[in-house]
């Protein structure tokens, strides 16, 4: 019998890690690649308790970019001042310390939206960088069909033809 | 919000320190007391179904079933990794299984043909494959390499019903298999001078 076909849902980067979340049925997937090996957990949607849609800043990227880009700028100064204009040398790290705090602060303007999906027994994060859109769509399916499937479970079984109950 | 003084029949955690918020309805939009705001929704999944009485008492150090809290855990779900007891644990294929998921996998079978761990061979054709180009000299072993690869991998894909990555695997087994005519190639072009001309291998 052919799998069903899954939906991507979006991703989380951990250290050396990739989460990926799918949608497959009434259950939602979650993909770990590590390097080679790709290890699956499946959270069935009927088991939700709750899920909810939050802002969050990019903590690490955010202090990596802005400490790596002043470093830089300040060795740039340095340089700048030792050599009293007659290397360009400066003007390199200046762009490259110029860019880190860019990241930063696109770090801090625009946070990551992340979904977090949580059942008794596991939690699942889906990370939309740059993407809010997309965040509240996912949320909105999540809801929608975790209500379907909740709805189904709680619906009692159809009665056979003939059955005392019918 | 909900007016102070009123009835709160929802608690909700904040996504991002775990504070308890109390909400009156079922889902919206709600500020913890750190201030983080953030959209909820709540279920209520149904309660698990199926009887049990203890078989095995948890004693100190021992993980206790998910389900029924007062028995030891004897393995852990080959599907969804929750602990069950003896009387919980029931045999799919022979791996242990907890009871909603045999019911589930009897149930649709179409979900989860694919296993729960897969190796991305499709992947690891293109890595070795493109080593083999980058260090050359090992294209007449690497490039083979590469194209076992690509057949596990395309076996693989076939087997489980599900292609991974396989962009990469058809990409890995092209390049493996120029990598292996060129190494050959050079090899032999190196070893053809050898032989006629008596000259060193360089």
């Amino acid at each position: 019998m052919a799998a069903l076909s899954r939906e991507f849902l979006g991703s989380r980067r951990a250290l050396g890690e990739i989460h990926r979340a799918y949608l497959r049925g009434s259950a939602l997937e979650v993909d770990t690649v590590d390097w080679y090996d790709v290890h699956r957990r499946r959270l069935q949607l009927d088991e939700v308790q709750r899920i909810t849609l939050h802002r969050e800043l990019r903590a690490g990227a955010l202090s990596v970019s802005l400490a790596v880009g002043l470093v830089l700028l300040g060795i740039a100064a340095l340089t700048l001042d030792e050599s009293r204009g007659r290397s360009e040398g400066w003007l390199f790290l200046a762009i490259l310390g110029a860019t880190g705090v860019l990241g930063a602060l696109v770090a801090w303007a625009f946070p990551d939206h992340v979904v977090t999906v949580t059942a008794g027994r596991a939690q699942v994060r889906i990370v939309h960088a740059l993407r809010p859109g997309r965040a509240r769509r996912v949320y909105a399916l999540l809801r929608e069909r975790v209500e379907a499937a909740q709805a189904a479970v709680a619906a009692p079984p159809p009665h056979a033809p003939g059955s005392p109950g019918t | 919000m909900t007016a102070p003084g009123a009835e709160t029949p929802f608690v909700v955690n904040c996504p991002r320190c775990g504070h308890r918020v109390p909400s009156g309805t079922r889902q919206g939009s709600i500020r913890c007391a750190s201030g983080h705001a953030f959209e909820f929704a709540l279920f209520t999944p149904a309660p698990p179904s199926g009887r049990s009485r203890p078989a095995a008492l948890v004693e100190s150090a021992q993980t206790p079933c998910a389900r029924h809290a007062r028995n030891a855990a004897v393995a852990a779900c080959e599907r969804c990794g929750t602990f069950i007891c003896a009387l919980c644990r029931v045999d799919l294929d022979g791996a242990p299984v907890c009871l909603p998921c045999f019911e589930r996998a009897q149930a649709d079978q179409g979900v989860g043909q694919g296993g729960l761990l897969r190796r991305d061979y499709n992947r690891a054709c293109f890595s070795v494959a493109m080593l083999s180009l980058l260090v050359f000299p090992l294209a007449p072993l690497g490039g083979p390499i590469a194209i076992g690869l690509g057949v596990l991998g395309w076996r693989e894909d076939r087997r489980s019903g599900e292609r991974l990555h396989p962009v990469l695997g058809v990409l890995g087994v092209v390049i493996g298999l120029l990598a292996f005519v060129a190494g050959l190639l050079v090899w032999g072009g190196v070893f053809f001078r050898r032989v006629t001309r008596g000259g060193p291998l360089t």
